[in-house]
């Protein structure tokens, strides 16, 4: 496609090349000025015949012109898609911790504004380009056969402005880059203002605050004017080459008319080849900064795509495929270290939870209560130490099974901007709505579904309705049953619903959890007690485990936490 | 699908207020304006008096060189006007660029500052509203939108419309018949280029609509990445972005069309215009009814006439997207700023609450009873005093503080600072006379000096230095290698939770004021900082009046007065020994909080502890949190 479009271009150069001739034709033999052997005036029907001539093989060229565009850029912007689907399915397989180390923002901007950088160049940088070569070899071509001298001298002007054009190219770059800084400067105040806005009122520094942004937007105007003069500069030069190459033609194609070397038709065919080269140059600078900032862009994208996942399935995975319903696994964790940022986050924990049993993982915040569970699903793996879930070190097991194997309820609870309905039944898509609600009433969601008026319809997030806290972590909850997993894991995933719907929630949970193996970690002790076993984490170490019973008679951590919540709702009740 | 439409449904054209308002904000850069106009008028000269300078070396010396001196001296005479021109134009073109860019960048830069400064102005339940996001955008993208009205759009409507007459008119003073055939063909171009673009405009807004469903698809994909994971949907996420993407393609691939379509249609266009008066011109040259000088300087200006028609469709569009702008930047002018009474007070020190009443409710009143965050609350704090108030989280401590830094309104009683009410003091000297520490110390991106003088260059760096060693913030700040230049990060996140404290209070030792509002942070340091601490807070309080949300033994038992919040209501009062003596609330949040002494393993009771995170209820209440 990308051939295909630039074969058009020859031609169609060709022809815009040529209609000027047809007219110069036209014009000499209308005036007597028009010379050549055997010359004579031609009839006003031969005339007409040229014009038509003109008009016709013009809509040739613009049919052309129509489909190089086409061609082109419809061939950059499939190869834009093609590499935006590649990035997106290599950040699907990214670990965890690889997202940790970049923001949501700085990959969107890879995927959207670096991608249609490489795009740019590709497509219309492409175009330009071949667009300029072919015009202004074409034209300083015929003008060399038709006359030598005027060639030279119109070679002048245009090899000055090609010139300056490249070295201004880094200038406009650098000036346009200083622009781009001064309004991140004010964005960046503004939107430093606007959150800290208590305290700017608080210390009535609304004044200073507006004397800073207006020393910011002086920056920024000054970065504009040096912006402008770069510009100007480069506006200046593009007119005065226009105008100067109008000078050459007249003076060096008038002393030749004068000399009877050439005819006013000249006059016409030279002015038309020297505007059809010129557009082209106009274009020269864009292009450079348009494939500096491709480069840029195409590093940032291979970064991202030369990364290799640091969690993936083994080569030959030996795990089981997943049990049927109603059969759990066994978690074991046997010697854990993980050691993030040089620091042990969990020392040698090793822990046990039979298939079918329940564990309550309790601690206080940074502990690495939520890492342990992590650990379970893979979205780390163990420093030293192995995890077994169903008797198979999580790093033998094919990944896709061990996540459909392990349903995790992370704590933030991320829900997708789309129906409802279809958030729950994310895991598995092919549940009905009866199956959907049985899960929705297992995680406490069904009371807020009625009061919901499209139900399972509702759109959520960005563009539809606002669900609070609560209710996000009972629908992830919900999603995360759906999907009928023999493992279960809440990661502190209740923690913005209130004590009494979380007692009713994990009421019924109970039973839907027969059969699976489970592991809640939780702040609550209203959320543990019911569990089989209750271990307490402090600084990446085991510090007790038991039954609730057991840890309330060691009185430890676990039973300062029990007194102490106790007292809070004593509190609250009075 | 209008949900991912970024345009307005009906731009609000030709609102005259609006059309009216644009022009108030043009009107101080009448200078530059008119500066403007001059050099693009100057310009269009040039490129009328070229053509010209053709037909007069044409019909002049080319035609007749056999006229009086050297064939070539008419020639060169010419020339050299051509080239005199070009320079000129050039020249011309470069101050117009200046010009113009001055004109928009100026302008709005007074569009700008007036947003700003009007915005920070605003009460603070406004701010509560509105996401940070889109007050930036307001404060760029709707004011870049203005200066490309300003600079490109403004002038060049009216001044390429004059100029398309000039060419008309020069047109008809050369060849009437000609003219005729070129005006003729006018408005054909003008329909054929505006139809064409308008659908090219069309199509690309469908594209524009689905570059938003791809951005807000890769956006959330990205930030859900996780739960793709986790849930093994990583196909089927694929899969919809295949479909979404293939979208996008198909509707680039219409626009790629239509622009195509537009871009040779216009061309095409303008070679049968130019071949019409070519054909024609050729038969009045054959009869000699037009010299070769006069037919070549009509073809020159035909080409000039075709390149603002073009580009008619485009400033069009500016103007719309102005006026869009103009009217969101108005609408926020147009709020109206936090009420303030004009008395200038320098505080002595006494607080008084009488019977306040007051509910986040956006200022609607009559809040009603179950909104309520502070209650018919009454106490007073004499000058000097310090008082702590106690609670557990959501007891109305932080409101109350916030009320009496009139951030809110109050909706019902009186507050009274040396029994003046609040309501008659002028902001400015209300707030600075009040020191405020918060909990969540909030660091600007800025050095350490700036941080702590608050960009007050009234605060000298010695005054600084002072403050940050009374309070023990000089131990860490000397060891940084810049010191006190030494840049903070966006949130500070390069300081620890002890030293942002320390430095919060620098910010308000360095000024000194009689009245202090202090909330005591929560997060655990280490023995070593809670000891620097802890000297800092007394310093502090000396000689002050102190409202302190405590969260330390030691600040509680030094308290004059303790006040007990409870759902908003002061339940208990008194001093420490008074109120642990009722064993009410106050002595079950002791226990809760410090622990009884019977209670083993305890921490050290002068490290802070937090509170449990209390039980939240639900739905969700929008509350602001924190006072700062």
């Amino acid at each position: 496609m990308l051939l295909l479009g630039l074969a058009c271009l020859l031609p169609a150069k060709a022809i815009d090349l040529a209609i000027p001739y047809l007219f110069k034709l036209g014009i000499d033999g209308a005036t007597r000025e028009g010379i050549g052997p055997g010359h004579r005036h031609l009839t006003w029907r031969e005339e007409l015949g040229l014009a038509a001539l003109a008009i016709l093989i013009g809509a040739v060229s613009a049919a052309l012109s129509y489909a190089m565009r086409r061609l082109l850029v419809r061939a950059s912007r499939d190869f834009e898609r093609d590499l935006r689907l590649t990035l997106h399915a290599k950040l699907l397989k990214l670990p965890q911790h690889w997202f940790g180390t970049t923001t949501v923002g700085d990959l969107v901007s890879r995927m959207t504004q670096d991608i249609e950088a490489v795009r740019m160049a590709l497509g219309p940088g492409m175009m330009y380009v071949g667009n300029a070569i072919v015009a202004v070899s074409g034209a300083f071509a015929l003008m060399f056969f038709m006359d030598r001298r005027l060639m030279l001298w119109m070679g002048v002007p245009f090899l000055v402005l090609g010139l300056v054009a490249l070295l201004m190219a880094r200038r406009l770059g650098r000036a346009s880059d200083a622009v781009q800084q001064g309004i991140g400067k004010i964005s960046a105040c503004a939107a430093e203002s606007f959150s800290a806005i208590r305290i700017l009122k608080v210390f009535a520094g609304e004044e200073r605050q507006h004397s800073r942004m207006r020393g910011l937007s002086l920056d920024y105007f000054d970065a504009q004017m040096k912006l402008a003069a770069a510009r100007g500069g480069m506006m200046a030069l593009l007119y005065a080459v226009k105008d100067v190459s109008h000078f050459v033609i007249l003076l060096i194609g008038g002393m030749s008319i004068v000399a009877r070397r050439s005819t006013i038709g000249d006059f016409v065919v030279y002015r038309s080849w020297m505007l059809q080269c010129f557009w082209p140059l106009v274009t020269f600078g864009w292009i450079v900064s348009m494939v500096q900032r491709a480069a840029a862009g195409m590093r940032r994208i291979a970064d991202v795509l030369e990364t290799v996942p640091a969690i993936d399935s083994p080569a030959t995975p030996k795990a089981p495929a997943i049990p049927a319903r109603g059969k759990a696994l066994p978690i074991e964790w046997r010697d854990v270290t993980v050691r993030l940022g040089g620091r042990t986050v969990l020392d040698r924990v090793s822990l046990e939870v039979p298939a079918g049993g329940s564990l309550g993982i309790t601690g206080p915040t940074g502990s690495g209560k939520s890492l342990l569970v992590q650990l379970v699903a893979r979205l780390v793996d163990p420093d030293e130490g192995a995890v077994l879930v169903g008797g198979v070190d999580t790093r033998e097991w094919e990944l896709h099974s061990l996540r459909r194997a392990v349903g995790f309820v992370p704590q933030e609870p991320f829900l997708f901007s789309d129906l409802l309905r279809e958030n729950l039944r994310f895991a598995r898509p092919d549940a009905s709505d009866a199956q959907g609600m049985e899960a929705a009433r297992a995680a406490g969601l069904e009371l807020d579904l009625a009061a919901l008026a499209a139900g399972l319809d509702t759109r959520v997030g960005e563009r539809g309705v606002t669900l609070s806290g609560g209710q996000r972590q009972r629908a992830t909850l919900a999603r995360a049953l759906l999907a009928d997993p023999p493992v279960v894991i809440l990661d502190d995933a209740l923690s913005a619903v209130d004590a009494e719907t979380e007692a009713r929630i994990l009421a019924r949970l109970r039973a839907e959890l027969e059969g699976r193996t489970a592991v809640v970690v939780s702040h609550r002790v209203a959320a543990l007690a019911g569990l089989d076993r209750i271990v307490v984490i402090e600084d990446g170490r085991r510090v007790e485990i038991g039954s609730h019973a057991e840890l309330i008679r060691l009185g430890g951590h676990y039973a300062r936490l029990e007194h102490d919540q106790r007292l809070l709702a004593e509190i609250e009740a009075l | 699908m209008s949900e991912y439409d970024d345009e307005p449904a009906r731009p609000p054209a030709f609102d005259r207020a609006l059309l009216a308002r644009l022009w108030g904000f043009l009107r101080p850069h009448g200078g530059v304006l008119t500066l403007g106009i001059g050099t693009i008028v100057a310009g269009r000269a040039c490129d009328w008096l070229q053509p010209w300078l053709f037909q007069r070396t044409i019909d002049g010396p080319i035609r007749h060189p056999e006229g009086d001196g050297p064939a070539t001296h008419g020639l060169v005479y010419f020339a050299i006007c051509v080239f005199g021109v070009a320079i000129a134009n050039g020249l011309l073109r470069f101050a117009q660029t200046l010009v113009l860019t001055k004109l928009g960048q100026a302008t709005t830069f007074d569009v700008r500052q007036a947003l700003f400064g009007h915005l920070l102005r605003l009460p603070l339940s406004w701010f509560d509203r509105k996401p940070v996001g889109e007050l930036v955008t307001r404060m760029t993208g709707d004011v870049e939108n203005l200066v490309e009205f300003f600079s490109t759009g403004a002038a060049a409507l009216v001044l390429d419309s004059l100029w398309v007459v000039v060419l008309l008119v020069t047109l008809f003073t050369m060849d009437a018949r000609l003219a005729g055939v070129a005006l003729a063909s006018l408005p054909l171009f003008a329909f054929v280029s505006f139809r064409f673009r308008e659908r090219a405009r069309m199509a690309y807004r469908e594209t524009r609509r689905e570059i938003a469903r791809n951005a807000a698809f890769i956006q959330e994909s990205i930030a859900g990445v996780r739960v793709t994971q986790l849930s093994v949907r990583e196909a089927g996420m694929q899969e919809r972005f295949a479909a979404l993407s293939a979208k996008l393609r198909d509707a680039w691939h219409v626009t790629v069309h239509q622009f195509s379509l537009f871009f040779a249609g216009v061309s095409w266009l303008t070679l049968m215009v130019s071949a019409a008066v070519f054909a024609v011109g050729t038969r009045f040259l054959l009869d000699a009814s037009l010299s070769t000088g006069e037919w070549f300087r009509f073809w020159m200006c035909l080409g000039y006439l075709f390149e603002p028609l073009q580009e008619l469709a485009e400033r069009w569009n500016v103007l719309q997207s102005a006026l869009v702008s103009t009217e969101r930047v108005s609408r926020i002018l147009e709020e109206a700023p936090e009420p303030e009474g004009s008395l200038d007070h320098h505080h002595r020190g006494a607080i008084e609450f009488a019977h306040v009443s007051f509910g986040y409710d956006g200022g609607a009143e009559p809040v009603p009873e179950a909104r309520l965050i502070v209650q018919e609350l009454s106490f007073q704090v004499k000058a000097g005093q310090t008082v702590a108030f106690v609670g557990a989280t959501g007891a109305g401590k932080t409101t109350v503080m916030a009320l009496l830094l009139a951030l809110y309104r109050k909706q019902r009683g009186a507050i009274r600072i040396d029994g003046v009410e609040l309501d008659l003091l002028a902001l400015k000297s209300l707030r600075s006379g009040i020191g405020v520490v918060p909990q969540d110390v909030f660091l600007f991106a800025d050095t350490i000096l700036e941080n702590v003088r608050l960009f007050d260059p009234a605060i000298t760096e010695e005054q600084v230095r002072r403050a940050c060693e009374a309070v023990g913030a000089s131990a860490f700040i000397e060891r940084l290698p810049l010191r006190y230049a030494a840049p903070l990060g966006e949130r500070g996140a390069n300081l620890s939770a002890g030293e942002r404290q320390l430095l919060a209070f620098a910010r308000v030792l360095v000024r000194d004021p009689k009245i202090l509002v202090l909330d005591e942070a929560t997060s655990s340091v280490d023995t070593a900082t809670e000891r620097r601490l802890q000297a800092a807070v007394l310093k502090l309080l000396a000689g002050r009046t102190a409202l302190v949300i405590a969260h330390r033994l030691s600040t509680i038992r030094r308290a004059d007065q303790i006040l007990v919040l409870h759902h908003g209501r002061l339940r208990e009062s008194g001093t420490h020994a008074e109120l642990l003596a009722q064993s009410g609330i106050y002595a079950r949040l002791h226990e809760l909080q410090f622990g009884t002494d019977t209670t083993a393993a305890r921490p050290a009771p002068e490290t802070p502890v937090a509170l449990p995170a209390p039980i939240p209820t639900e739905p969700a209440t929008d509350l602001p949190s924190g006072l700062v």
